[in-house]
């Protein structure tokens, strides 16, 4: 072959580099057509488990059967995934007969197993399955799996110990939402809605007054979403404690009662313009008859958001007819005020 | 110096070149492979469950500009208006159409003009009149002088009431979840300021009311080349910035933005013609600049389909276009480069594309040239010009290949193993000429710009059959 003997090094180079990139790929590409057809296969035999085990588990809405068939290695993935998907959408002590159904099949023991195992999908699948079995045999691991460096997981887990103990839980769980600031906010809500919402406002009460000032406007946002009945009271707290346009923002889009009417009008005149939002807004939700002077006087404000949410205030307010509007716009001398007015009346009757 | 020392000299160039530009690529795969591993094993692990973020998701705003679509804007609006996400809403801005693509969405989704309390926080041409829907509350339409795209998305931007904006063209077709899939990064890490998709092509694919609803390859040639370029530029070659956040590319055709970050950064250039990528570098250096944190992520998943130029003009004029915006976007955002601040994108994702992508048409066309001319004067052996053909044409085929196989752990858009054989063959074919035209058309597109030819919409002849179906 004449290239093993060219005196050109480059050439050399060159050749050989090509010929092993041929090589390269003659073996990567019957490797990508094999993987499809073991797609294939998986599908195929995840679709046959799943003809048998889907029956079973709707029909254990009733009786439960004497006998289960028996589950290879490979399916337990499968099973876990369609036992848990079922689990979360039924209500009430339909869950009783599919525990029951996990447990006779022996996924308890396989849950505990895939619990150590490194791989992200067993360990989530896993967690979900023992927090939605509420069962305290585990209560160490799982509290070991919520400090995870993986949100998946972690988070996975901080929903099971909820589920399985959730005034045990509070103690552990309240602390770790403060510091995982890689947990993302929604998800970290969503899941504190499954705790009773007294066990979670006393434990959230209490982060949001000894936490770090940085820490507390995402902790406010849980105690929104919450809807806890102390929270004007926390909130005063947490405001005369921490006075930042960053709590004050976040306190007062959380303010629900007309209780805390006084803080939200002394801060119309805020010069940080997201903390006049967030007055002007809380005055829309809970001001009474004679805010509506305050409101109109913050059309003018230089603030476009500002001056939106005030028309917008306005518009909602109960005891503002459509006629009420048009008058207040007319009345205008502000161009600003007048247009911002228009927009949302214009907004409102297009709903 | 003697000739054939500049030949040797010549010879070690390109070499380097060449061993430079497919390490960097084959690094960039392997990156992606493990980032779509571990996003799969993410994503998938949660498949099935309760939608987490279901009551928490941030609205959006959809921004698509329109000029002259008067035979497709209503079917694109129509699918835009199925999406799914939670709480949306639909801006379409009609920059100064001269066909009646205005009448079209004033009749279609009976508009009447809303007295908007416009604001202008991005300077643009003026606006005419804001059409509100009377059917949907969730559309408006902005008329507006023309200005071109950039002007346009600035004033979808000004009217947009929500924080986050989604730039789309108005022939892209998505799925019902799209929007879920690439707002996904902002909730899971709050510091994202922007986010882009994959995006597939969608000739040769069933699509009815648009939306997407079977794959299949076309027979077109030279949309099927498109394909595989596509699966290597999306699947490797933005997926492996990504994880180094070091992501210079986010498509037009869908990407959405934090735009309140946007405005502070300065809305779309409008003097440019690749707006797109501009942005994103501009975003980088603006926050590099501030040492503000942030990120800009690419989503794998294939959530957004467009049509591809199946002829030589159409596909030239886009490629050319494209290669302008390439160069625009970097000359633009110079001091990224080297920049004390500069981090991973500034200190190696801005010099690969400025070497390998912006100045590469140009080595690889002087290249081909000096390789067929030492050749034919005998300069260079053959044996020489087989050795470069098969390394040049078996890199080129590998790294489509390790394409084909980041597709196949991860999402198998195409079903049957005969697509991904087909796929292969087009692979190498697109070895012989298509690879070389590109390379003459992005040394075309570099030449325009140094010209500072002025920018213009790109107009594109599209078949756009899915809108005939559904």
């Amino acid at each position: 072959m004449e290239f093993a003997t060219s005196s050109d090094p480059i050439v050399n180079l060159v050749f050989w580099t090509g010929i092993a990139v041929i090589f390269i790929i003659i073996f990567m590409v019957p490797y990508v057509i094999s993987l499809r057809y073991m797609l294939i296969r998986e599908e195929r035999r995840r679709k046959l488990f799943m003809d048998i085990w889907r029956p079973i588990l709707i029909r254990s809405l009733e009786s439960i059967p004497d006998v289960l068939p028996p589950v290879k290695k490979k399916d337990w993935p499968v099973l876990f995934n369609l036992w848990n998907h079922f689990h979360e959408s039924l209500r009430g002590s339909a869950k009783d007969n599919l525990n029951e159904i996990a447990r006779k099949a022996g996924m308890l023991e396989v849950a505990e197993r895939l619990l150590k195992k490194s791989k992200v999908r067993p360990r989530f699948a896993a967690i979900t399955t023992l927090g939605l079995l509420r069962e305290k045999s585990v209560w160490d691991e799982i509290k070991d799996a919520a400090v995870d460096d993986h949100p998946s997981v972690s988070l996975a887990a901080m929903k099971a110990l909820i589920r399985i103990d959730e005034e045990r839980a509070m103690p552990f769980i309240i602390p770790l939402i403060s510091a995982r600031t890689d947990w993302p906010p929604a998800r970290v809500a969503n899941i504190l809605h499954e705790a009773s919402p007294h066990v979670i406002c006393a434990a959230l009460a209490d982060a949001v007054l000894h936490s770090p000032e940085l820490h507390i406007p995402r902790l406010i946002r849980y105690f929104e979403t919450i809807a806890c009945d102390s929270s004007t009271v926390v909130l005063r707290q947490v405001i005369e404690k921490f006075p930042t346009d960053a709590v004050l923002s976040a306190c007062l889009h959380a303010f629900k009662s007309p209780d805390a009417l006084d803080i939200v009008r002394k801060n119309l005149t805020h010069s940080a313009w997201h903390v006049r939002v967030q007055a002007v807004r809380a005055l829309g939700r809970m001001g009474l008859i004679d805010d509506k002077y305050i409101l109109i006087n913050m059309l003018c404000d230089q603030q476009w958001w500002v001056r939106y949410r005030a028309a917008q205030a306005l518009s909602s307010l109960p005891f503002i007819s459509s006629a009420d509007l048009d008058k207040i716009r007319d009345e205008q001398t502000d161009r600003y005020a007048k247009d911002i007015l228009a927009q949302v009346i214009a907004e409102k009757r297009m709903v | 110096m003697t000739l054939s020392d500049i030949i040797l000299m010549s010879q070690w160039f390109f070499l380097l070149y060449f061993i430079g530009m497919n390490l960097g690529y084959i690094m960039l795969n392997v990156m992606s492979f493990f980032t779509l591993t571990r996003y799969m094993q993410e994503h998938g692990a949660e498949e099935g469950l309760s939608q987490e973020y279901a009551d928490l998701q941030l609205p959006i705003s959809i921004l698509s500009p329109a000029y002259n679509e008067e035979a497709t804007v209503a079917a694109s609006v129509r699918s835009l208006l199925q999406l799914t996400y939670p709480e949306y809403e639909i801006i379409v801005i009609n920059d100064g159409s001269k066909d009646k693509t205005l009448e079209v969405l004033i009749q279609e989704f009976s508009l009447v003009p809303f007295p908007e309390a416009y604001r202008v926080r991005l300077q643009t041409k003026p606006v005419i009149t804001i059409y509100q829907s009377t059917v949907y509350p969730n559309l408006r339409v902005i008329d507006k002088e023309n200005g071109g795209k950039a002007d346009a998305l600035n004033v979808g931007i000004n009217s947009a009431r929500y924080p986050l904006f989604c730039c789309i063209d108005a022939d892209s077709i998505l799925q019902r979840d799209s929007l879920e899939k690439v707002v996904l990064p902002f909730l899971e890490d709050p510091t994202t300021v922007a986010s882009g998709g994959t995006v597939r092509i969608a000739n040769g694919c069933e699509v009815s009311g648009g939306f997407l609803v079977g794959t299949g390859l076309p027979s077109n040639p030279l949309a099927l080349f498109q394909i595989v370029e596509y699966m290597r530029a999306f699947l490797f070659g933005r997926l492996g910035w990504s994880p180094l956040n070091a992501l210079l590319i986010i498509s037009g055709a869908f990407g959405v933005f934090h735009k309140e970050k946007v405005i502070s950064a300065g809305g779309y250039l409008t003097n440019t013609i690749g707006e797109d990528m501009e942005l994103v570098v501009r975003l980088h250096r603006h926050l590099r600049q501030q040492g503000v944190p942030y990120r800009i992520t690419f989503v794998p998943d294939p959530i957004c389909w467009t049509e591809a130029p199946e002829d030589l003009k159409t596909l030239k004029s886009q490629r050319v276009r494209w290669q302008r915006g390439l160069a625009e976007s970097l000359a633009k955002n110079f001091e990224l480069l080297f920049n004390r601040k500069g981090g991973t994108v500034g200190w190696l994702a801005f010099p690969f594309m400025m070497i390998f992508e912006w100045l590469g048409a140009i080595i690889e066309v002087i290249g081909y040239i000096f390789m067929a001319v030492a050749f034919i004067f005998g300069m260079i052996s053959g044996q020489a010009m087989v050795a470069f053909l098969i390394v040049a044409i078996g890199l080129g085929v590998l790294l489509s290949v390790s394409a084909f196989l980041l597709e196949e752990i991860s999402f198998h858009i195409y079903p049957k193993p005969k697509h991904i054989l087909i796929l292969f063959l087009v692979a190498i074919a697109e070895n012989f000429g298509y690879r070389q035209l590109n390379s003459v058309w992005r040394l075309m597109g570099l030449y325009h710009w140094a010209r500072g030819k002025k920018g213009h919409w790109g107009e594109m002849t599209r078949k756009a059959s899915w809108h005939k179906t559904g």
